[in-house]
């Protein structure tokens, strides 16, 4: 039996943790703070299938994933295409980003999605790879090859596009969701 | 000047002008210090790719990480006692 103050504080701390990880997936403030509130809700009606003492942020975290992808997926597409280029132009980088990292920014945006995502959990997020195998319900195997294959690929790109001159619009915090605004394309 | 060959002879940045910025390593940055730490294209200048690697990506989501959560998930989690309702998510929320 999970203990409702106790959770609820748990749930306060890993707000921002959330949110990152849900801008992370939809490229969109906006849709992000719908995907986290959604969320919260749902792990505060199912917080008895939270083991205590186990790490409640990979916990949260597979179930934002699995919200953005059975259902906030679907419905936030069919309101988004036109507007998916201005919202995510909109959507920039904080007044005290750090421009020396657009290149990356860049870079990070045009990874396929399951890499940056698997990516952003082990070395942003700091879970380990079996956390983020359980997060993102696939093998070790395919977490550790999905990162082997991000870093090698941001390795090249930052490489070869250094000193190239990217326009004020670069993409920044969709930059972490792709420069298609997010989703689950692999290609 | 960009030889496809030798990708990394082709970057002269100077370190030093990044070095006395609180910003993380660049990529450029780290290639530049393998190859005057043990040579060009060795495995250890691929480390120092990575770690640079990861230093900017933990720079980039930390952006995002620290950014103020808005009130509205402060009401929300006021809001929630043991008989969880379920508030319509989505445009309306109170602001």
């Amino acid at each position: 039996m999970t203990d409702p103050d106790r959770f609820k504080d748990a749930l306060l701390a890993e707000l921002q943790s959330l949110r990152a990880f849900a801008i992370s997936i939809t490229g969109n403030v906006e849709r992000a703070d719908d995907l986290v509130q959604d969320t919260v809700v749902k792990a505060w009606t199912n917080m008895n299938g939270y083991t205590e003492g186990t790490n409640i942020r990979a916990w949260l975290f597979t179930i934002l994933r699995n919200t953005f992808y059975s259902d906030f997926r679907k419905r936030s597409r069919e309101v988004e295409d036109d507007g998916a280029h201005a919202s995510r132009l909109a959507v920039h980088a904080p007044q005290h980003g750090h421009m020396d990292l657009e290149d990356f920014r860049r870079a990070l945006a045009q990874l396929p999605d399951d890499q940056r995502e698997a990516l952003i959990l082990v070395g942003a997020s700091g879970f380990s790879y079996e956390e983020a195998a359980e997060i993102c319900g696939c093998a070790l195997g395919t977490i550790k090859s999905r990162i082997n294959r991000a870093r090698a690929r941001l390795g090249e790109m930052l490489s070869v596009t250094s000193g190239a001159d990217f326009g004020p619009d670069a993409d920044s915090y969709a930059a972490l969701a792709g420069a298609d605004g997010g989703g689950a394309k692999t290609d | 000047m960009i030889s496809p060959q030798f990708p990394d002879v082709t970057f002269r940045l100077k370190k030093a002008a990044n070095m006395d910025r609180h910003k993380p390593a660049t990529v450029v940055d780290a290639r530049q210090e393998a190859r005057q730490t043990d040579g060009a294209q060795s495995p250890a200048g691929d480390d120092v790719v990575q770690q640079a690697i990861g230093s900017q990506l933990r720079a980039v989501y930390d952006e995002v990480v620290r950014l103020p959560v808005p009130d509205r998930f402060l009401s929300l989690l006021s809001s929630l006692d043991g008989r969880p309702t379920l508030p319509a998510s989505g445009k309306e929320q109170e602001s």
